[in-house]
């Protein structure tokens, strides 16, 4: 039931003006790479591979997993429409979780493109390089739509909250302050991306065993769609 | 016969404001209405028992369930609840055999075309819910609602927005589901539609129980409560309310510039009364009317009755 579940609040997510919108701030990123191989950027694979590490991943891909995990039940609470899925035999389990399928699909749907289309402006990459880039996105955009999801049940102003925490703490604290890269989603997903590039590009990237990150990502993904659920449980509906 | 839903001491407050408070009551098969004026507590009452909101205080069982703690307590229970929003990128058909899955029915597609066709709405089951008008996207929440053929049914203002034809439809299709031996709770504002569905009546006021029973008692009650009844019979007015002193079921009067306004205890005493005595003053009734016979008056009488302070 967890892909009816899925399919209905992707349905819902993607509708309307948002998909662009968020559609427009990936192309950020994208446009940046290419004008940085257009010109005579000195050392382009180090200038696209900031790019991907410093606005891709911390900010554009954290915002984007936040408007879309902020809404997909978000909005259902805000119209209503939640208490149609609610009064359902299912476990809150399976209804988070096909929120976060949701979510992060809707997201992914955005993000990997653009992702493909910055790490391609760097120079040469093998497929082994773009396999990284894509786990490395995949997993960085589901472990964000699990703490935004968790986020969304729990405040009423999870844009708010969402918007502070990727400025403040991934986008500025974690960026200057190497220990805060530890509790930093964006800094475990760097290790998988930055495999996809090559050696000039890795300058700002944690040296952490991709193996560890990837168990620390999934880890907060758990962690977030088990308090998601919590959250629902708890939840007050309109 | 033993009772299907039970709401035993509930309370909900929302901070300093109590919405609904130590109203206990058990409903059986067949149609209940819950009636109270806008704000008296239907909503919230509709919503603890659904189990979208925890009571703040009291225990609330569906079919022996807190569908809080229990979803499976859903497979059992139809809910419509309060506003009109539907998915409106679906179709009717989508929104009811999707809710009909979800709810675990063996056959989605045909639960949701029997449920569509009992709500009436087989012409437009195949158009998208977001062109709908308002009564016909009450028409897809009952559907819904009925689709896993529930044994309980929680219907919050049913026939909101619907025109007479589809209103006379649901009041039909109510009434069956409760000699089918469904507990249907059917919350409305208005008596004369509640009457229309619902052998039987809780009536909330400012989210207090005032009464409970058989519609026909209730509206005994409120038929036998003291009333205030306007008369204007011109110069003679004054004549004629000087005979109506010391007549039995009439309390006090006082003239104004419209007339006289009388406190009748026994309002078919006073009626009685008044036309011999009006003959007897040689005066003309040119206005006898009820004051303040409002369904708010009404509630607030209950309100009153309730709390022993009614005379």
């Amino acid at each position: 039931m967890t892909g009816v579940v899925a399919v209905l609040l992707l349905r819902g997510v993607v509708r309307g003006k948002r998909m662009f919108g968020l559609g427009a701030v990936a192309l950020a990123p994208v446009l940046l790479a290419l004008v940085a191989t257009g010109v005579h950027v000195p050392d382009p694979t180090t200038f696209v591979a900031g790019v991907l590490e410093s606005l891709f991943l911390p900010t554009v891909a954290a915002f984007v997993a936040l408007i879309l995990a902020a809404g997909v039940l978000g909005d259902e609470r805000d119209d209503g429409t939640i208490l149609f899925l609610a009064a359902t035999p299912l476990p809150r389990r399976t209804l988070v979780l096909g929120a976060f399928l949701a979510a992060t699909a809707a997201a992914l749907a955005i993000l990997l493109p653009a992702a493909v289309v910055v790490i391609l402006a760097a120079g040469s990459v093998t497929i082994g390089g773009l396999l990284h880039l894509v786990a490395g996105t995949i997993l960085t955009v589901a472990a964000y739509c699990a703490v935004f999801l968790f986020l969304s049940l729990a405040t009423r102003r999870p844009v708010i909250f969402g918007v502070l925490y990727i400025l403040i703490w991934e986008s500025v604290i974690a960026g200057f302050a190497p220990s805060a890269q530890r509790l930093s989603i964006a800094g475990y997903g760097k290790t998988f991306v930055a495999d996809a590039l090559p050696d000039a590009g890795r300058g700002g990237v944690p040296d952490w065993d991709p193996t560890a990150s990837l168990v620390v990502l999934v880890l907060v993904i758990v962690v977030g769609v088990t308090a998601s659920t919590w959250a629902l449980r708890r939840a007050e509906l309109p | 016969m033993s009772a299907t839903v039970v709401v035993d001491g509930v309370a909900k407050w929302y901070g300093d404001r109590v919405a609904v408070a130590d109203v206990s009551f058990e409903l059986s098969p067949g149609v209940t209405g819950l009636l109270g004026h806008n704000g008296a507590g239907k909503t919230t009452i509709l919503k603890l028992c659904s189990g979208f909101a925890p009571p703040s205080k009291g225990v609330v069982r569906v079919l022996g369930k807190d569908p809080r703690v229990d979803p499976s307590a859903y497979r059992h229970l139809g809910i419509t609840p309060d506003g009109d929003a539907i998915w409106p990128f679906l179709t009717a058909r989508e929104v009811v055999a999707t809710l009909a899955r979800l709810r675990g029915v063996a056959d989605p597609a045909a639960a949701a075309e029997r449920a569509i066709g009992l709500v009436g709405m087989e012409d437009a089951i195949d158009r998208r819910v977001g062109g709908f008008s308002k009564g016909m996207r009450q028409a897809v929440k009952l559907a819904q609602a009925l689709v896993h053929d529930p044994d309980v049914l929680l219907l919050d203002e049913p026939l909101n927005g619907l025109d007479p034809a589809r209103r006379r439809h649901v009041v039909e299709l109510v009434q069956r589901l409760g000699a089918a031996g469904k507990t249907v709770l059917v919350s409305s504002h208005v008596l004369h539609e509640v009457e229309r569905m619902a052998p039987r009546v809780v009536v909330l006021v400012n989210g207090r129980l005032v009464a409970e029973g058989f519609t026909s008692e209730i509206r005994a009650l409120i038929a036998d409560r003291p009333r205030a009844v306007r008369i204007d019979a011109g110069a003679a007015t004054r004549t004629l309310v000087a005979r109506l002193v010391g007549v039995p079921g009439v309390g006090a009067m006082r003239l104004d510039g419209e007339g006289a306004v009388i406190e009748a205890d026994d309002v078919d005493a006073f009626a009685r009364a008044l036309a011999p005595l009006a003959r007897e003053a040689g005066a003309t009734l040119r206005r006898v009317e009820p004051v303040g016979d409002d369904l708010e008056s009404v509630y607030a009488y209950l309100h009153a009755r309730a709390r022993g302070a009614a005379r």
